[in-house]
């Protein structure tokens, strides 16, 4: 038997590929694979929302709800950006009504990861580094590859809980 | 997985189409449970030389525990079951049903819900409306059928629902314009299908052409099991060898010998039955197997699949 | 049940929570074989089951039942979030309450009451001094949100999962005594993701066949299954939440307090169809009894000692037993006359 370490909660991201029934094709961020799919299809079944480099804004968001407004029921939707900001995206898709195959999301951007502190619930974004100091409470957590969708957010635990001198040496994230 | 049964008084017979008899079942031992819309219950007959076992779609409200009511449609192809419930079957007599069973039910996320019956396929939709406007969802009910065959409870149903309800009677020419229909349907809709096969695959088709996600088509797909040639089934675990005559399935055959086999539907959807295959050739009967699955060979639906040679050898 | 509830005893602080001999002797112990591997261990759970075993009904309630209400109270005050109950899942809670206060009722009479006129119910816990009347189905009429107004009144965590698209959702529960996993994390998540940090299970397809068992599980039809860990002192919340104070129990165990601190800890998970809903109702309802308690019993102390010491080095990290595993070995080595 072939163990496999990757935990299974972890995403995994295929490649984008065009849905090619539907009737209206939702771009959201900016990067190469983006554009090339944008190019391939006609304007008018097209909608490009640029942005998400910060995230899910509150501008963003007003945008966003207006779009959704319009798309009709055979929509596509292709996300770019950060891990958390397109699961941010698929989640307010399947508020709008979509269904988890209609939201194809590219490689995340970045190894920047969104951390839920499993202590004070607060969430730290752009983690690089485990173990990091949560930002709300400061403890020091583990950074895990247990991932939820709803929260777009990876899982950190106190390192040191069992014994605060045991610190073990900070690793870079894959 | 195999369960007991629980033994049912049968209190009332309606015939509510020309084709159609509705069947209403009170618990002989304390009472039923509330159930969830879209469930179903296997019917046991009593019969030589073996019982009859028909799963049949709960169409009673899903709230009302004093009594389950079914409806069964007099199928030409039986295999006896629907010509057992509808000639041998009294008002007093004695049943047994399995306890409900849900592999249809309603997503309660989504912002419409579009029911597509064909023919006597309005039963779990019957149990389905009380829930539906228990919750003021957005719905709608387009029932096709033929008006001198089925077409059961459509006036009470278009009294009761007004321009919620769609009737279409094939007899008369009243044509469900399905391209049409699913075409028009906002995001967030559901649609749920219930029917012959050719209306399933028609639906799944068009939804399909029309860029719906798969995941918002549901369907509810019982395939009666059809007769085949015979073949043999050897079991590997014991070495022993196993007749299925061309009326029975393999499935029958295996309880017959004694040997237990998990199973819910007995239809060829719930997947509790499939069972690893060792060597022979698999005739694929069932909605419950991927192509991938099927294209490797090695597992069966013993419910209503069979070898398509002579003979089978199953992990058993 | 047919112990007398006793008083309130802690799983905290001073840790004054003790088993009776009668409860030592109902302990569930998990353990079939001296080997100790995954399997779908899933068992039909057929009521009754053995008089005053822990099987006899759906639900058991025993001696510590005020111990744990009480235990659950200061966990949800320090912590709202361990309760929570999605939307869509408000038909479910209520199809739970049902559920519990029927069995309650019929297994306990002496402790429950349900009257009901319709849709008029009148609940009765004596052991909590409960008296409340509401309308069923209408959470309007309830003083406190469904699931935590149930959830409040009975032993263990408690899940309400989801079944759509033949896949089980976390969308619901109470979970104040949970062996190491996070409701609010794992809220929303589909079966094989709640399971994702579990070692080697998933290449052992065991997810794939327990999946497709319970999304098959009809009404009425319960089934059971016992999973296990250790646990420093009798604590009940070993919550990843908490985790700050007390993940330093680990490292306090020595030979010589081995058998006083650390606790079998076993739950028996109890699924069950919900019927209006179509939700399962997932119950964990946790044993904890010490190493000294559970070595009165021989052939337990043998088998534990077997079982101990065969386990798998993943296993032993999962679940975080890597500090102290070794002490429990040589602790218990002295029970087995192999050794």
């Amino acid at each position: 038997m072939q163990i496999d370490p990757r935990i299974k909660s972890r995403p995994l991201y295929d490649p984008v590929v065009i849905r090619p029934k539907a009737k209206k094709h939702l771009f959201i961020g900016a990067g190469a694979e983006l554009d090339a799919l944008y190019a391939s299809l006609p304007q008018e079944q097209c909608i490009r929302v640029a942005g998400g480099a910060d995230g899910l804004t509150e501008a963003l968001r007003a945008e966003l709800d207006k779009v959704f407004e319009t798309l009709p029921l055979a929509s596509a939707v292709y996300v770019c950006g950060s891990e958390g900001f397109m699961w941010d995206i698929r989640n307010l898709s399947l508020a709008a009504g979509l269904a988890d195959e209609q939201v194809q999301m590219c490689e995340p951007t970045t190894k920047e990861r969104r951390l839920f502190c499993t202590h004070c619930y607060e969430i730290t974004e752009g983690v690089t580094h485990s173990p990091q100091a949560c930002s709300a409470c400061g403890r020091l957590l583990l950074v895990r590859d247990h991932y939820s969708k709803l929260h777009g957010a990876y899982v950190g635990v106190q390192i040191n809980a069992e014994d605060p001198a045991d610190i073990p040496e900070t690793e870079e994230l894959v | 997985m195999s369960t007991d049964s629980i033994r049912v008084r049968v209190s009332g017979i309606e015939q509510v189409s020309p084709l159609i008899r509705e069947f209403t079942l009170e618990a002989i031992d304390g009472e039923f449970l509330a159930f969830s819309p879209g469930s179903h219950v296997v019917v046991e007959m009593p019969a030589e030389p073996r019982p009859h076992r028909n799963a049949y779609s709960l169409l009673s409200d899903p709230r009302d525990s004093g009594c389950y009511r079914i409806a069964v449609r007099l199928q030409e192809q039986s295999r006896g079951g629907s010509v057992y419930m509808h000639e041998s079957v009294k008002v007093g007599d004695e049943l047994s049903i399995t306890p409900p069973a849900n592999l249809f039910a309603p997503n309660w996320n989504a912002g419409k819900h579009l029911l597509l019956a064909g023919g006597v396929g309005i039963t779990p939709f019957m149990a389905y409306l009380p829930e539906l406007k228990r919750r003021g969802a957005d719905f709608e009910l387009h029932y096709l059928y033929r008006g001198s065959s089925t077409g059961a409870y459509r006036e009470q149903l278009k009294a009761e629902l007004g321009e919620q309800c769609f009737l279409y009677d094939s007899e008369a020419g009243q044509r469900c314009a399905l391209g049409e229909l699913l075409a028009d349907q906002p995001r967030g809709t559901h649609v749920y299908i219930c029917g012959p096969e050719e209306l399933i695959a028609g639906v799944r088709e068009v939804t399909e052409e029309l860029g719906w996600p798969a995941s918002h088509v549901h369907f509810e797909a019982f395939a009666a099991p059809q007769p085949g040639k015979p073949f043999e089934v050897e079991l590997s675990r014991s070495g022993r060898t196993v007749k299925v005559d061309g009326e029975t399935t393999l499935l029958e055959a295996l309880e017959d010998a004694e040997v237990d086999v998990p199973h819910l539907c007995r239809g060829g959807v719930c997947g509790q039955c499939v069972t690893r295959v060792l060597s022979g050739d698999i005739e694929h009967r069932d909605e419950f197997l991927s192509a991938a699955e099927r294209e490797q060979g090695d597992c069966i639906m013993p419910c209503v699949s069979r070898a398509s040679g002579k003979r089978l050898v199953i992990d058993l | 049940m047919r112990m007398a509830p006793k008083p309130i005893q802690s799983f905290r602080d001073d840790f004054t929570y003790s088993n009776s001999p009668g409860a030592v002797a109902r302990f569930p112990f998990p353990f079939p074989e001296d080997e100790y591997m995954y399997s779908v261990n899933i068992e039909p759970h057929v009521t009754p089951g053995p008089e005053g075993s822990v099987y006899e009904h759906l639900l058991d309630i025993d001696e510590h039942y005020l111990s744990e209400m009480h235990e659950r109270d200061l966990v949800l005050k320090e912590n709202p979030k361990r309760c929570l109950a999605m939307p869509h899942m408000d038909l479910a809670c209520w199809d739970m309450i049902d559920r519990v206060m029927h069995c309650f009722s019929e297994d306990y009479p002496e402790h429950f009451k349900l009257t009901k006129a319709g849709d008029q119910w009148t609940w009765e816990n004596k052991l909590l001094n409960i008296n409340d009347s509401f309308t069923f189905g209408d959470s309007s009429t309830l003083p406190l949100p469904p699931m935590e107004y149930i959830g409040r009144q009975v032993q263990g965590d408690f899940a309400l999962l989801d079944q759509r698209d033949g896949d089980l959702f976390m969308d619901a529960g109470i979970v104040t005594c949970p062996a190491d996993w996070s409701l609010a994390f794992d809220a929303g998540m589909g079966f094989k993701e709640w399971h994702g940090p579990v070692p080697m299970a998933h290449e052992m397809g065991i997810f794939d066949r327990a999946l497709k068992y319970l999304c098959a599980i009809p009404l009425g039809r319960p089934v059971r299954r016992l999973n296990w860990t250790l646990t420093v002192n009798a604590r009940m919340d070993t919550s990843p939440e908490t985790y700050p104070s007390w993940g330093s129990d680990r490292a306090s165990v020595t030979p010589e307090n081995v058998g006083e601190k650390v606790h079998l800890r076993v739950e028996l998970q109890v699924l069950d169809r919900m019927s209006r809903s179509n939700a399962l109702m997932f119950s964990i309802r946790t044993y904890l009894i010490s190493l000294e308690d559970l070595v009165t019993n021989p052939e337990w102390a043998k088998r534990m000692h077997r079982v101990m010491k065969g386990l798998p080095e993943q296993l032993i990290e999962y679940k975080g037993l890597t500090r102290f595993h070794p002490l429990v070995v040589d602790w218990l080595a002295k029970y087995d006359p192999a050794n």
